[in-house]
């Protein structure tokens, strides 16, 4: 089964104007374990990026993690503010990537094989519709997407830190109503609600809308009870941000997984730190 | 005629070609597959050149739609052009303010985004009052930046697990019964039960809390253990 990472470096320069691209090692870490995991177990992935991310892997060394790397993103996002929609790359990507293939956040790992199927669009979990997350989308404003009117309020959004929509024609429905509703925004000052609306839960609303079936990874009332199937770092980022001995630590477990899993990209722990 | 191998919904109908497009046109959805970008690849498989190269010079500020209409033969005329002068607002609050149905408008005017009233009126009591409740502390760590795509669920356990509710062998305690096991949990021989579906074996509850005493990272994210 084939996956795609998806990387712009849109919201970063959003950001930090002046600044030369970097990524957290933290981050590079978990991304370089998600593909080596993803190939051992699934097959092939492909990193979705622009072309500046393209050239920063390439000079960090690490761009045999991936299958290849393919730099179809525009750096501009085709407008879209990227700011207010830090993850529009993820729908860029899935709307051109021509292959079928799931997309992995590079913040999550799948530790088995998966055998997904062929009729319903995978998620990693569903979303209760929390209202500071979920408010009313209505009251986005967005111009030009009457379809709003039309689609269940009620639906449950989807995570998709994992998202396979087998389903092409499905696939550009999704992507092009959440693309068209990202560029109806603009700019709203809030980086959150607008974001997880037009990737999560429009994705839930659009399935019920078209009675597609949803197949979640996981129950989302179970999340946090120990399991062995998934990773997902979600908060744990700005956890280890705001803690070095957790960042640290996640680190030095990352490197020995590395060590022990993947000996042949032993280079990617030297990598790594040479960057920082 | 060419069909594409993929089709277009547009009135709940399946379009792969442009006969299709043209019985069924939907402005709204045809406008939306247009700013999605997706109409264009659909053209392109179709091999469509000429509709393309009129796509181009589509005024993106001027009424899409109509322009949209235009060009598939579905309207005689192409649009008035908008007046140079015609306002269009950018601003979000203004763009909510002009969007929202009238019932909003007013009590949008008279509190804050956040905490006016519309809020409470326009959400259905069943859209969340299922899952895990709201805490105060979840919207102030979405502005400190540690926010991930929606991370209510995972706020509510973050709190249950550091007050140590799980701990003390107890689900009828502190910030777990409050939030995600309203109504009260219980135990029950080698299960833990609660009112809102999930159930936790013991098996479960001793390698969650292994779990968590081994990676503290596993109260932000799941999994974060197995790494």
């Amino acid at each position: 089964m084939k996956a795609i990472h998806v990387n712009s470096t849109a919201p970063f320069f959003a950001r930090n104007k002046d600044k030369p691209y970097s990524i957290e090692s933290f981050s590079l870490y978990c991304t370089v374990i998600s593909a080596l995991q993803w190939r051992k177990m699934n097959g092939e992935i492909y990193m979705i990026t622009d072309s500046i991310a393209a050239d920063y892997y390439k000079k960090l060394g690490i761009e045999s993690v991936w299958d290849g790397i393919l730099p179809l993103l525009p750096t501009d996002l085709e407008g879209i503010d990227a700011d207010t929609f830090w993850a529009a790359g993820k729908l860029l990507a899935l709307r051109d990537f021509d292959d079928n293939a799931a997309l992995v956040d590079e913040d999550f790992i799948v530790w088995e094989k998966l055998e997904l199927p062929e009729n319903a669009v995978t998620v990693a979990h569903r979303e209760y519709l929390a209202p500071d997350v979920y408010p009313d989308p209505r009251l986005f404003g967005a111009r030009n997407f009457p379809i709003l009117e039309q689609l269940d309020m009620e639906a449950l959004a989807c995570n998709t830190a994992f998202l396979y929509i087998p389903d092409k024609s499905f696939r550009q429905f999704y992507v092009n109503h959440a693309i068209a509703f990202m560029k109806s925004m603009g700019s709203s000052g809030d980086r959150l609600c607008p974001m997880v609306f037009a990737e999560q839960r429009l994705l839930g609303m659009l399935c019920a809308y078209t009675s597609t079936d949803v197949n979640a990874l996981m129950d989302q009332d179970r999340l946090f009870i120990a399991q062995e199937k998934y990773t997902h770092l979600w908060g744990a980022k700005q956890a280890m941000r705001d803690n070095d001995e957790y960042r640290e630590k996640f680190i030095e477990r990352c490197r020995k997984r590395i060590e022990n899993d993947f000996p042949d990209y032993r280079f990617v722990i030297e990598a790594i730190e040479k960057n920082n | 005629m060419k069909n594409c191998s993929w089709y277009l919904l547009l009135r709940g109908k399946k379009i792969y070609n442009i006969r299709e497009l043209r019985e069924s046109f939907d402005t709204n959805a045809v406008t939306a597959y247009y700013c999605g970008g997706g109409l264009w690849s659909w053209l392109t498989e179709l091999g469509e050149n000429e509709i393309l190269a009129r796509l181009e010079k589509i005024d993106n500020k001027g009424d899409i739609g109509g322009q949209l209409e235009f060009i598939f033969g579905v309207r005689p005329e192409p649009p008035e052009p908008l007046p140079e002068n015609t306002h269009i607002p950018t601003n979000s609050r203004e763009i909510i303010s002009t969007a929202l149905p009238s019932s909003y408008r007013g009590s949008f005017k008279r509190g804050s985004f956040r905490k006016s009233s519309f809020y409470k009126g326009s959400f259905r009591k069943g859209s969340f009052t299922k899952g895990v409740l709201l805490k105060g502390s979840f919207r102030q760590g979405l502005q400190g930046g540690s926010y991930r795509k929606g991370s209510f669920v995972l706020t509510s356990y973050k709190g249950a697990f550091a007050k140590g509710s799980f701990k003390q062998g107890s689900f009828n305690k502190g910030s777990f019964k409050a939030d995600s096991f309203t109504g009260g949990s219980f135990m029950n021989g080698t299960y833990y039960f609660c009112e809102n579906g999930v159930v936790i074996t013991e098996k479960e509850y001793r390698r969650t809390m292994i779990n968590l005493s081994s990676c503290p990272l596993n109260e932000y994210g799941y999994g974060i253990h197995l790494v």
